[in-house]
């Protein structure tokens, strides 16, 4: 189409005097049928590109995983005068359909629709009918740094765009891809991708790193921080356990904060992203599940306790700062032990070649579910997930079927070279992070440069820009941080009737690498001697301090499997330091395994379903005891029989938690 | 090839005779012929075609997710297409297969179809489970249409030797009904043992008319029909005339020029298809005689239609 027509369309239909660099050049090409690849930074205008071919062909798919972007692309579509709706897992069947037929009719001029729903049955049923004459894949990156592991219903964009006709407009959207993302992007495509890319400097914001050394001094650093900015951020950590852990402790200040993962359930996770819209929180701490798609304008600070994989999602997660064009502040802790959280991270997406063949040896045989698959293997959900889309990548394995089935199908040995390609790309990848953070040269023109931005001109904000000091943590602070950090907190989330099995549960310490943990271990694996009495001292103070006017009347200690009753002495010693009587009110009744035989949790609950027994009639407020806790199982197995028995609130305490289910 | 547009032609909702005028218009190469702009063709047929293919999207999307699934797509032209499909239907021959599990299967020389009522007797059952066993065990391919029943209880007898077996189904191969059978019997798949198609849209859901439809396929894939059981040709139910579709593939067979046999047991329906002269009528022996007759018949007129292949002009490999 003209230059001229589409001017004239922009003028009168989108009331917009003139087309901001890049945009005329996306949609002239999107139109003569090219398949199009824009990178460009978030506000740069990339609605206008698929609202301008949805205006001029009509219907226009757009693959989003941003749920709360699509509400607000409805509206915005709405005052343009094109007919737009959403297709995503919150509504029903009946409105489902009724979208659909809309679009079947050719009353639509765009279609949001969320990657999984590609799988959602009803969406078939329509696929055929529906007169698509574009489409757009939102936050294209998906496709290829996070398509191995997180989301495989991207690979199923891919795989259905490469089998559109090749006169159907393709335009792939991302703010951020490295030139071999671009690559792979690129060739996911299907042939010659026009690249169009934008500006990455971001001048608002201020860039710094700060080392630390310990657990503690990162929180008292997210206190003061969080305390002295203005305005609400985001702590992102990279542990589930680590957003409770901060959110708690920062909770206990006073501060209005929240955690948010993906444990939480999809209405929480609402709530808690809409708490932050109007600004009820302070702050959030979150894992980098929060993010993709909150557009909220003025997020003033982004701190990381833990530093990202690679330099792409740290650009992502930052990049939902100062939308506003305000300055906004980024601060990266940098514990450099924190380098084996990402090894761990990396080297848990990579299955052994075993299990690869365990696996699809299982499902030459017979079509299995997910959950199938890890209980008969032991593999973790996570590993399960990575061989079945790397074994769908190499198509040896089926899709997902309706009703959640796999099938092998085709024969042949899976080949490990996309996987150890991939690993060392992540490990290339972990170098590149942690060369950022040890440059002593401009961050925004690190970064920039990094990503495939030429820019040169330092931007004067950052901490190796400024080269003034970093303000001082005072004692007090990294003293207060210290003191939570002692008595790690119980994250057990079991339920009964509704309600939390444990109203709370703490440890004496983390497992490893404590003296604490060393003790239990001597005890448990070496001298076979009961607990030191000063473990129960210890205990015994603590209990106090957080429980004393629980009205606790008893103490049950976990039945255990082979410690040989160094538990059940430990909590007798435990209840008469307490001066409160140690109650047999819990026992097993029938044989288990030890739990760190199993490596999933499916497999630990499936190993304990139904192993423990109330005495029947007890009551009171209960507290239950056991060694170490690791996955948290046993202490909720024990829990729900103590409240089928009839007992009233109880709490948890362990000796000792770990940290990754692998300390053990 | 791209089995794209065979896929868009097929389910056009052109009639048969105008699905062959476009083939014939597209000279074997239907590729090209799209994309050079559909050359000669004109009126209401090209107005159709133009509307499917500005709306071919969403069929080259369904067309991944049957890849995804490991399911082929195989048009008329491709060499895998069974050329006796084409011989025997000719004009009737379905535009495209799909087909889960081994293609080959449809290529097999020896064939034979065993199909019956849902509800039959269990003398009956018994003799369609023993069928299945004796030619499972004898090599040939033995194709049902995968319905309750006598169909069931064949292929049950083909699995029990680890034997071959077609599955002609009465809904598409994304069916959720597809995909029980899938998961079901996805050892004899995997081993290759069994293939499941389907000529309708991969979405159709069952139909009374599908299975009807699908009849012409299992007759023409097969050297034979064997019949274990079968009703009267027309029942009433409720009020409503209700069609055998065993009658129906009967009928098929006849049609074709396939030989159609019939367990000579003391039904109704099965009494009135021999008094009728549709199907030969085969005694219950025991053992394997009652089988071993059929094939005598069998083997001579089979082999010899297979020598000279007459290739229909229309679905030539491009």
């Amino acid at each position: 189409m003209q230059e001229e027509a589409l001017t004239h369309l922009l003028q009168n239909k989108f009331r917009l005097p003139s087309f901001r660099p890049g945009q005329l050049e996306a949609i002239q090409a999107a139109l003569a049928g090219e398949r199009v690849l824009l990178v460009q930074p978030t506000g740069w205008g990339k609605s206008l590109v698929y609202q301008m071919i949805a205006a001029v062909k009509g219907l226009t798919v757009v693959f989003t995983p941003l749920r709360a972007l699509m509400r607000d692309q409805v509206k915005e579509a709405d005052q343009y005068g094109l007919r737009a709706q959403t297709l995503n897992s919150d509504q029903d069947e009946s409105l489902h359909t009724a979208i659909l037929e809309q679009a079947k009719k050719g009353q639509l001029d765009l279609l949001f629709i969320s990657p999984e729903r590609i799988k959602n049955s009803l969406w078939k049923e329509f696929l055929p009918e529906l007169p698509i004459k574009a489409l757009v894949i939102d936050e294209a990156h998906c496709i290829s740094t996070w398509g191995h592991d997180f989301r495989p219903d991207y690979r199923r964009i891919v795989e259905l765009v490469q089998h559109l006709p090749p006169q159907t407009p393709v335009v792939a959207v991302t703010a951020t891809a490295t030139k071999r993302v671009e690559q792979d992007i690129e060739s996911q495509l299907g042939a010659k991708a026009k690249v169009i890319r934008g500006n990455l400097v971001r001048s608002n914001f201020w860039l710094n790193v700060i080392p630390v050394s310990s657990e503690a001094e990162k929180l008292a650093w997210v206190d003061y921080w969080v305390s002295t900015l203005e305005g609400t951020g985001i702590v992102y950590c990279a542990t589930k356990a680590m957003t409770e852990n901060v959110a708690s402790y920062l909770g206990n200040l006073g501060i209005k904060t929240t955690y948010y993962h993906s444990d939480l359930s999809p209405d929480e996770r609402l709530e808690r992203e809409r708490g932050l819209m109007e600004n009820a929180f302070k702050v959030i701490a979150a894992t980098n599940s929060l993010g993709m798609g909150l557009n909220k304008p003025d997020i003033r600070f982004i701190i990381h306790t833990e530093f990202p994989g690679s330099m792409l999602h740290y650009y992502q997660e930052i990049g939902r700062a100062g939308r506003d064009q305000q300055p906004a502040h980024l601060i990266l802790l940098y514990n450099p032990e924190d380098r084996s959280i990402q090894e761990s991270f990396i080297n848990a997406s990579k299955p052994s070649p075993d299990s690869y063949h365990q696996v699809l040896s299982l499902l030459h045989k017979s079509a299995l579910r997910e959950r199938d698959i890890m209980l008969q293997t032991g593999l973790s959900q996570t590993a399960v997930r990575n061989i079945i889309a790397d074994l769908q990548e190499q198509k040896l394995v089926g899709e997902k079927d309706p009703q959640g089935y796999y099938r092998a199908i085709a024969h042949g040995t899976p080949s490990f070279d996309a996987q150890n390609e991939l690993r060392q790309h992540k490990l290339a990848d972990l170098e590149a992070m942690i060369a950022y953070i040890n440059t002593q040269t401009c961050r925004m023109v690190y970064l920039c440069n990094y990503l495939g931005d030429p820019e040169t001109k330092p931007c004067g904000q950052c901490d190796n820009c400024r080269q003034d000091a970093l303000p001082s943590l005072s004692t007090d602070l990294v003293q207060r941080a210290r003191e939570h950090v002692t008595h790690p907190k119980l994250h057990l989330k079991a339920e009964f009737g509704k309600a939390p099995v444990f109203e709370d549960g703490r440890a004496l310490d983390y497992y490893k690498d404590t003296r604490v943990g060393e003790a239990i271990h001597a005890s448990k694996y070496k001298t076979h001697a009961p607990f030191p009495d000063w473990l129960v001292q210890d205990s015994s103070k603590v209990i106090r301090k957080y429980w004393s006017d629980q009205g606790i009347s008893g103490v049950v200690a976990v039945p255990s499997t082979k410690s040989g009753g160094l538990v059940e002495d430990f909590a007798k010693r435990l209840a008469q330091s307490l001066g409160i009587p140690l109650l047999d009110v819990v026992c097993k009744v029938r044989e288990t395994e030890p739990q760190k035989n199993f490596t999933n949790r499916a497999q630990k609950r499936e190993n304990l379903k139904d192993a423990f027994l109330g005495r029947p009639g007890t009551q009171g407020n209960l507290l239950v005891v056991d060694d170490v806790m690791d996955s948290g199982v046993t202490l909720e197995e024990v829990g729900k029989a103590l409240k089928r028995a009839g007992a009233g609130r109880l709490f948890a305490f362990a000796l000792a938690k770990t940290r990754h289910s692998d300390d053990v | 090839m791209n089995p794209l547009y065979w896929m868009l032609l097929a389910h056009s909702g052109l009639k048969t005779a105008e699905k062959m005028q476009v083939l014939r218009a597209a000279g074997g190469n239907l590729e090209g012929f799209v994309e050079g702009g559909l050359p000669g063709l004109s009126g209401n047929i090209r107005a159709v075609m133009e509307k499917i293919l500005e709306e071919a999207a969403a069929t080259g999307l369904l067309l991944g997710e049957l890849k995804r699934q490991g399911i082929r797509v195989i048009p008329g032209a491709a060499p895998e297409y069974p050329v006796r499909l084409k011989q025997t239907l000719r004009q009737n021959t379905p535009l495209v297969l799909y087909v889960a599990g081994e293609v080959s299967l449809l290529q097999s020389k020896r064939s034979i179809a065993i199909v019956g009522s849902r509800n039959a007797t269990p003398e009956a059952l018994e003799l369609a489970r023993r069928a299945g066993r004796y030619f499972g065990k004898e090599g040939y391919a033995v194709v049902t249409g995968m319905a309750r029943g006598a169909d069931l209880e064949a292929f049950h007898g083909v699995r029990e030797v680890a034997g071959k077996a077609i599955g002609v189904l009465p809904y598409g191969i994304s069916a959720k009904e597809s995909f029980r059978l899938l998961r079901e019997y996805q050892e004899d798949v995997f081993a290759g043992r069994l293939a499941l198609l389907s000529e309708l849209h991969p979405d159709a859901p069952w139909k009374a008319q599908y299975a009807m439809m699908r009849n012409r396929i299992v007759v023409a894939l097969s050297d034979a029909l064997l019949v274990a059981q079968t009703g009267l040709k027309e029942t009433v139910e409720q009020g409503k005339k209700r069609m055998s579709g065993t009658w129906d593939a009967v009928a098929q067979a006849k049609r074709l020029g396939r030989p159609a046999f019939v367990f000579d047991l003391p039904i109704e329906g099965n009494q009135a298809l021999i008094a009728q002269g549709m199907a030969q009528p085969l005694p219950a022996f025991p053992g394997d005689q009652t089988f071993m007759q059929l094939e005598d018949t069998l083997s001579p007129p089979a082999k010899k239609s297979r020598e000279t292949p007459i290739q229909p002009p229309l679905l030539t490999p491009e």
